[in-house]
């Protein structure tokens, strides 16, 4: 794997740390070790970007938190509602379908749950998200998303990295390349491991043909986050002996030219930079009672808690300038959002678990000022059909499904697209997710057309050959 | 000769339906069009001609439905629908397969296997078939790498640790470097290592795990039983079919492999099947049936065939010709076959006790049988609120019995011992005292449906008594919901026992009677009933006549010689060992489950391979045994495309095709089809043989190709370097890390076999089903292979460096890069552990300073440093020294 050239090199690489020689980590690592918090706010503050050239445009969003709803939470349980089912409730569905994942096709399903106007805006929200409604105007809908697929593993890749299939760069993966970290003590793209890997496994948050070190580093929501973060010798000691690693890994290194092999000497370095960054971040103890009573940490329900963590960590990791967060779903009594069946008690759980979290992180956010700043998206691979599976499960729907980001530039308040009177396709505006990564990368400050990397002698990026920004969601 | 040429590029330039025009339909067409007839849209499919001949005019592009909806601009009618528009390339692809005249033909790894002739090449046709490929790209190869690259590479690939000093010496002064070479390689394969390291392969294939996970991770029994066959097989080069074989249907092979111990290592080899994940107290016990069945078939479909067959539980598969009949046909297989903790038996030991035993009895029931005819037991009827199902007598089908307690049933008034007093049967029974109390088994019935709320079961004596439903097991670890279905018995007179069939109406049940203790237990009947009580008073019949028999008996001096006999023969009686097998049960046909529902279920299928596979149905039996045998016949195209494929991703970092463990449509084509079919058919020529391929593989010029590539264009023609013009340069895996950092600080025990060290617990993992106490920090010095793997507390330092979680088979191990791996290597205790047990071992065989650097450096990478490296590390003390070089990115990759 090699660079088309078109891009600044990091500087990390084998032939500057050959040029830097030894005295090239010290002043890499020292600063950082001797400064309590170096994490520059500025763009210009920016390091390790090996794709920078394709920043085009001033950025609103800094950073980006995406909520993964893991198996695809129904849209009309949740922010899309639609009476209509109401009246066919049980009734053989009257339209026209295309073929389900399981074909276990029952009645009309209506939702189980009730649904209010909430702020003001109006947004309409399910009675399954209580705490979120307290937040409705800072939400950005989506009403008209679309996937190409229904079957989990292809639709994760797809919502992950832009294609069906297994190896492509995830898009924190992308963000990672292109705007690189803003605080060179930690990874740039973290995934917050709440305890559900999504169906198609790490392959989601992998770099595929990127460098190697743009891949997700995997945290746990408790303790220190990962394993051997504490040094076992005195700074000083440590210090001296990778100095002698990082002159000796550099011979190496020019003499194998291996991407992989550089990828792994910045990964040494970035090690050791985040023992000092790392149980400071973990540490929650400063963090007011109240607050934390606020997230969720106090609730009964045990994944409440693990996704409360979940939630305050992704705060303090972009605060610290992470770039990309990823959250997984804490794993609830019974099954992710895919509920094929018992749909009344799997939606209520997983609701449960996320509900009161993502509402006080986006009003964390909001009074930290950082919402304007960090782009929140909540999406599932996918949404759910208006009839039954079965008699009380929804099967996958890729045709027409909610989601919706907020902060970032995204414009509160807004609804973008509908789905029909059954919330099965979309009709109106609809889009694909190559049109919400052409806009989560607009808002950062990236042209998608531009970022792209050469592999095989093609210009590879996010979103292929597709993708639109679309403006309307996106405030001027 | 010109002319055959010319003809031989044309069909070449053909268009390749199996590799490049199914894989585009399949991805992009048949999740709607496709094999599958209960998703498919508009009643077309494109997987066969006669299905898409309605859209498909042979020769006329733009006379094709086909052609015309995927290039059509309307969005109402461009295919897929709401899909990605075609790629350029694909749309070609597609043109020119249809004027060329839309020939089918199978996808490629389920046509035959070709034996295509290797192009001109002085060398191995290997590189000849590798060649054409760089040619074909104008690319140069590499040249080949130094000695002491080519060293270390092998000896990691083969063996998982770095050469001996004086492999590597041997091989550095070799006057012959091919000689040399062929020396260190027959060196390599000839060592216990390599067995360890290739078995560790397998046990990725397997999901090899010695927990069931979930909630309490209960411990799989004897699951490292297991572990050691495979190393065995790896020791003995048995061959790949022959490791198919046994791993489907090892209890049933006539000649089954016996290892130096007089175990029965292809019996052992069974035990894959059941490193499943398992819950307790399932609420519907047929789905937890369903789920086990579907992870059996997964594993051994992905493993052996190289296809995704799991796929077919719900639908006939999207993108391959597996339907939902076949996936029943499959799990009829299974169905069939039961899992046992078996008796083994090494050396026959025990059964030859037993036959001497069996002599004595003769002559004791022959004594007995005189004195007894002064008593007998007058049969009464049964009550009528029971339907028996097994009577336990001569004439009712057999049960399955498993070690040499139990056997043929002793008929009613035959004489029989019972805690050491003869006396005549009551009923029919089944005893596993029958030749000895101190012989133990078990024995199991063959299946019934619970039609009736209770099973009632008549015993006596000392063992566990089980109804067994839909298989399930795991109530030996937790009771709930199940805990009336495994029942201790210590009697010394006969009652009834009873399990409650209230939630499981309807579903199929066995008995299982174990005697794992020096007395005996009987078993007079199993019946099913409507009455939750009944009476033991109303089976019991005593014995009429006269009981001066025991007395008799007792005072004869040939009895008495004959229980002297006995007790001899009984103290030589070994404690039989125990293995996770799978054996035979009741033959039972498996249903389709209608949408993949267990409660929805279709029509019953033959049991047997996949259809377009095999041979179509097998019997009698479960039809394990057949069907290995299809799958390694000349006729199944796969599973040696499959097996070579394997082999060459070990050595080669990637297979030829990327995706070894799924051949099929959503699996990668080959990078080499040619040369991947040469491959097979010689290996299959060469009867399947393992280390013959190795050698012959390591022996090709494209092995020892340095990494560095020669052309500076390759790495933009070819960035994945699917042409192989340089080597890949590999991190070295979890296991090869560990393992020679203990080899290097001297306190690797190559000690062989036998139960898992424990694992060693961080604070770090908490959670249910933790154990009680911490295994050691270094794995009591063991290789990788002999740590315990703890589902739910895997160890921390093998998942760092990407060792795949045991859920399904893992063909091909993920290589990432992440700080936490920097960090188990800069702060994990136990690496510097070990780097100051290196650094004490140095210090005592080097005492010079530059001697000890130099030392170590080379037992590191393999060569002594370059002035630029020494220079460098000539300031660190011996045990940072140690540290830095486990650090070395010379040392944790391989090029």
């Amino acid at each position: 794997m090699t660079h088309c050239g078109k891009f600044r090199t990091g500087p990390l690489t084998r032939r500057d740390m050959l040029a830097r020689g030894a005295a090239g980590l010290a002043g890499a690592i020292l600063p950082t070790l001797l400064a309590e918090n170096t994490f520059a706010r500025s763009i210009n503050g920016i390091t390790n970007a090996d794709g920078l050239g394709a920043k085009h445009h001033a950025a609103k969003a800094r950073s980006v938190i995406f909520l993964y709803m893991d198996g695809g939470p129904g849209q009309m349980d949740t922010f899309d509602p639609k009476p209509e089912l109401q009246k066919w409730a049980g009734q053989p569905y009257p339209r026209e379908r295309s073929a389900t994942q399981f074909e276990e096709v029952g009645g009309v399903l209506p939702s189980p749950w009730t649904f209010k106007q909430h702020g003001e805006c109006g947004h309409t929200i399910s009675s399954l998200f209580p705490h979120l409604a307290t937040q409705a105007d800072e939400l950005c809908m989506v009403r008209s998303m679309t996937s190409p697929f229904t079957e989990h593993t292809n639709a994760n890749y797809f919502l992950h990295t832009g294609h069906g299939l297994a190896g492509r760069p995830s898009m924190g993966s992308w963000m990672s390349y292109g705007l690189g970290n803003e605080n060179e003590n930690l990874p740039a793209f973290v995934v917050l491991n709440g305890g559900l890997t999504p169906p198609g496994g790490l392959d989601c948050f992998g770099s595929g043909f990127l460098p190697p070190e743009h891949q997700a580093q995997r945290m746990v929501p408790r303790g220190n986050g990962l394993p051997n973060i504490q040094p076992r010798e005195t700074p000083d000691h440590q210090r001296r002996k990778l100095e002698a690693l990082r002159s000796l890994d550099a011979l190496h290194a020019a003499e194998v030219d291996s991407p992989q092999v550089d990828a792994a000497i910045k990964n040494w370095e970035l090690a050791f930079r985040m023992q000092a960054e790392v149980p400071d971040l973990m540490e929650l103890a400063n963090e007011p009672d109240w607050l934390k009573e606020k997230y969720g940490f106090n609730h009964p329900y045990e994944p409440t808690r693990i996704y409360a963590a979940e939630c305050l960590l992704a705060r303090r990791m972009i605060e610290r300038g992470v770039r990309f967060v990823e959250l997984t779903c804490p794993l609830v009594d019974g099954d992710r959002w895919d509920q094929h069946s018992n749909l009344k008690e799997g939606h209520d759980n997983n609701a449960r678990a996320v509900d009161q979290p993502i509402a006080a992180l986006l009003e964390d956010l909001k009074v930290r000022g950082l919402l304007d700043e960090t782009l929140v998206v909540f999406a599932g691979e996918f949404g759910r059909t208006p009839f039954a599976q079965g008699t009380n499960g929804r099967d996958h729907n890729p045709h027409g499904f909610t989601i919706w980001m907020a902060g970032g530039g995204t414009k509160p308040g807004t609804v973008y697209g509908a789905t029909d009177d059954f919330g099965y396709h979309a009709i109106e505006n609809p889009l694909e997710i190559h049109d919400l990564h052409a806009t989560m990368m607009h808002l950062l400050g990236v042209q998608h057309e531009a970022l792209t990397i050469n592999h095989g002698g093609r210009e590879m990026r996010l979103t292929d050959v597709h993708g639109r920004v679309v403006r309307d969601l996106c405030v001027s | 000769m010109l002319l055959l040429a010319a003809l031989l590029w044309t069909l070449e330039d053909r268009v390749n339906f199996g590799l490049e025009v199914r894989p585009i339909l399949a991805r992009r067409c048949f999740a709607c069009h496709g094999p599958d007839t209960d998703g498919r849209q508009a009643g077309l499919a494109l997987h066969t001609f006669y299905d898409a001949a309605a859209v498909i005019t042979p020769g006329q592009p733009d006379a094709s439905e086909l052609f015309r909806r995927i290039v059509s601009s309307d969005p109402h009618e461009r295919m897929p629908e709401n899909g990605p528009q075609l790629p350029a390339e694909e749309v070609e692809l597609l043109r020119r397969w249809i004027e060329e005249g839309a020939h089918y033909g199978q996808h490629w790894s389920w046509e035959p296997i070709a034996n295509p002739d290797p192009p001109q090449h002085s060398g191995d046709p290997v590189d000849g078939f590798l060649q054409r490929g760089l040619d074909e790209r104008q690319l140069q190869p590499a040249p080949r790498a130094d000695r002491s690259t080519l060293a270390r590479r092998v000896a990691f690939d083969l063996t998982g640790l770095p050469p001996t000093p004086a492999q590597l010496e041997a091989f550095l002064t070799a006057p012959d470097e091919e000689l040399g070479w062929s020396a260190l390689v027959d060196d390599l394969l000839a060592s216990p290592r390599y067995a360890e390291r290739w078995a560790r392969h397998w046990l990725d294939l397997v999901r090899y795990a010695e927990t069931h996970g979930h909630e309490f991770d209960y411990a799989i029994p004897f699951a490292w039983r297991y572990r050691d066959s495979v190393i065995k097989a790896f020791d003995e080069n048995v061959s790949w079919d022959r490791m198919i074989a046994e791993h489907l249907a090892g209890d049933l092979l006539p000649n089954p492999r016996i290892d130096q111990s007089g175990f029965n290592q292809s019996k052992l080899a069974t035990g894959f099947w059941w490193f499943t994940q398992e819950k307790h107290g399932p609420t519907d016990v047929r789905a937890e049936e369903s789920d086990r069945v579907s992870n059996q078939i997964d594993v051994m479909s992905k493993a052996f065939l190289g296809v995704t067959a799991a796929c077919a539980r719900c639908h006939d598969h999207k993108f391959d010709a597996i339907s939902a009949q076949d996936y029943a046909a499959l799990s009829g297989l299974l169905r069939s076959s039961r899992r046992a903790v078996g008796f083994l038996d090494p050396n026959n030991t025990i059964s030859d006790i037993a036959q001497e035993l069996q002599a004595v009895q003769q002559q004791e029931l022959e004594i007995a049988d005189a004195l007894l005819r002064r008593q007998t037991r007058l049969p009464k009827p049964k009550p009528e609120s029971i339907d028996i199902l097994f009577d336990c007598g001569p004439n009712e089908p057999e049960w399955f019995h498993d070690g040499l307690a139990f056997g043929s049933p002793t008929p009613a008034n035959a004489p029989s011992t019972f805690r050491g007093r003869m006396e005549p049967a009551s009923y029919s029974m089944l005893d596993s005292g029958h030749i000895s109390d101190k012989l133990q088994g078990a024995t199991r019935s063959p299946s019934y449906r619970l039609t009736r709320p209770y099973t009632w079961v008549r015993v006596r004596g000392t063992g566990t008594i089980r109804q067994m439903v839909d298989g399930y097991w795991m109530n030996e670890h937790n009771a709930l919901l199940f805990w009336d279905h495994l029942q201790n018995i210590d009697s010394d007179h006969w009652q009834l026992i009873r399990f409650h069939n209230v939630r499981t109406q309807g579903h199929r049940a066995w008995i299982e009677a174990t005697d794992s203790g020096d007395r005996s237990l009987q078993i007079d009947f199993v019946g099913l009933s409507e009455d939750s009580s009944l009476n033991e008073d109303d089976f019991f019949v005593p014995v009429q006549g006269d009981d001066a028999m025991n007395n008799a008996a007792q005072s004869s001096s040939v009895f008495v010689e004959l229980q002297q006999k006995r007790r001899l023969l009984e103290s030589k009686l070994p404690e039989p060992p125990r293995g996770l097998i799978m054996v035979e049960g009741s033959s039972e046909d498996e249903r389709v489950f209608v949408r993949g529902d267990h409660n929805n279920l279709g029509s019953p299928v033959p049991r047997g391979h996949i259809q377009s596979l095999g041979a179509g149905s097998v019997g009698p039996g479960s039809g394990r045994l057949q069907v290995a045998h299809e799958i390694t016949s000349d006729d199944n195209p796969t599973a040696a495309r499959v097996a070579v494929n394997r082999i060459w991703g070990h050595l080669f970092g990637r297979g030829l095709v990327a995706t070894p463990d799924d051949l099929g449509g959503m699996g990668q084509p080959p990078t080499h089809p040619e040369l991947l079919d040469h491959l097979a058919f010689s290996f299959r020529e060469n009867g399947w043989d393992i280390q013959h391929l190795i050698r012959r593989l390591v022996h090709t010029e494209a092995y020892r190709r340095s990494c560095i590539p020669a052309d500076p264009k390759a790495m933009i023609v070819d960035p994945n370097n699917d042409s192989l013009h340089s080597m890949r340069l590999r991190r070295l895996e979890s296991e090869a890390i560990r393992d020679t950092m203990l080899l290097l600080s001297g306190t690797l025990d190559e000690s062989r076999y036998g139960p898992p060290v424990a694992q060693h617990l961080t604070d770090a993992m908490t959670g249910r089903g933790r154990p009680g106490s911490s295994g050691p920090l270094d794995g009591a010095g063991r290789r990788s292979i002999y740590l315990e793997v703890r589902r739910n507390f895997l160890d921390p330092f093998q998942e760092v460096f990407d060792r795949p979680v045991p859920a399904t088979t893992s063909g091909q191990r993920r290589e990432t890069s992440v700080p936490a791996q920097a960090l188990a290597m800069m702060n994990d205790p136990f690496v510097h552990e070990q780097a100051e047990a290196f650094a004490s071992r140095a210090r005592s065989m080097w005492p010079d300073q530059n001697d000890r650097l130099r030392g170590m450096v080379k037992l590191c990478f393999g060569r002594p440093p370059s002035p630029k490296e020494q220079a460098i590390l000539e300031a660190l003390d011996t045990t940072d020294l140690a540290h830095i070089l486990f650090n070395a990115k010379a040392f944790l990759y391989r090029n």
